[in-house]
């Protein structure tokens, strides 16, 4: 006996599609990094080493 | 009567090596230091040119490109870096994906510009990063 599932392609599709275009967003965000984030970045971590040492 | 002369020491010039594989961006980064205080003191096409470059000048900043032939920027930032912890390296790149930059942080690199900015912000970049890494400087043992 063959076990038998309904799916509801349409749905799926729709998810999937959902999950691909939130994936394409997030890349966009993180391959484009503003100068003052990366600036941000940098300096907070200089800080950060010059307070873990001393 | 001689002439009152000015005995205020002159203000001593940041060194800087320029680093990219086009001739263009480096001419292009030398016009943006070159209007603050601070003489070129050398420039590289390549990374493990930069890495000998830096052991012989030893200069105050050098600006480094990622993407170059022989040894890329990371490379050579990371040889650099061990052998002179304190060094202050500010990679100069296209690339602003944040995997770079953390891969960047995490080799020591004290600054990142983005090659897409004007002259001014580029400039702005610098003294901001020059000034955070004299204020945090922790030097060689």
């Amino acid at each position: 006996m063959i076990a038998k599932e309904k799916y509801d392609l349409a749905k799926l599709l729709e998810e999937i599609e959902e999950d691909e275009e939130e994936q394409t967003r997030d890349l966009t965000q993180e391959k484009d990094i503003p100068q003052d984030t990366i600036t941000e970045l940098m300096l907070a971590s200089l800080w950060k080493k010059k307070n873990n040492i001393t | 009567m001689p002439e009152a002369q000015d005995r205020t020491p002159p203000k001593k010039k940041i060194r800087v090596i320029v680093v990219d594989d086009e001739t263009h961006v480096r001419t292009l980064i030398k016009s943006v230091v070159s209007g603050m205080n601070c003489d070129v003191v050398g420039e590289a096409g390549n990374g493990r040119d930069a890495v000998s470059l830096f052991d012989k000048q030893k200069p105050h900043i050098m600006l480094l490109d990622i993407n170059m032939p022989l040894k890329s920027g990371k490379q050579a930032l990371a040889d650099i870096k061990q052998k002179y912890p304190s060094a202050c390296i500010i990679m100069l790149t296209s690339l602003t994906d944040r995997e770079t930059i953390e891969d960047c942080i995490e080799l020591g690199a004290s600054g990142f510009i983005r090659k897409d900015l004007s002259i001014d912000e580029m400039r702005g970049v610098i003294k901001k990063t020059w000034k955070a890494y004299r204020e945090t400087l922790i030097t060689d043992q």
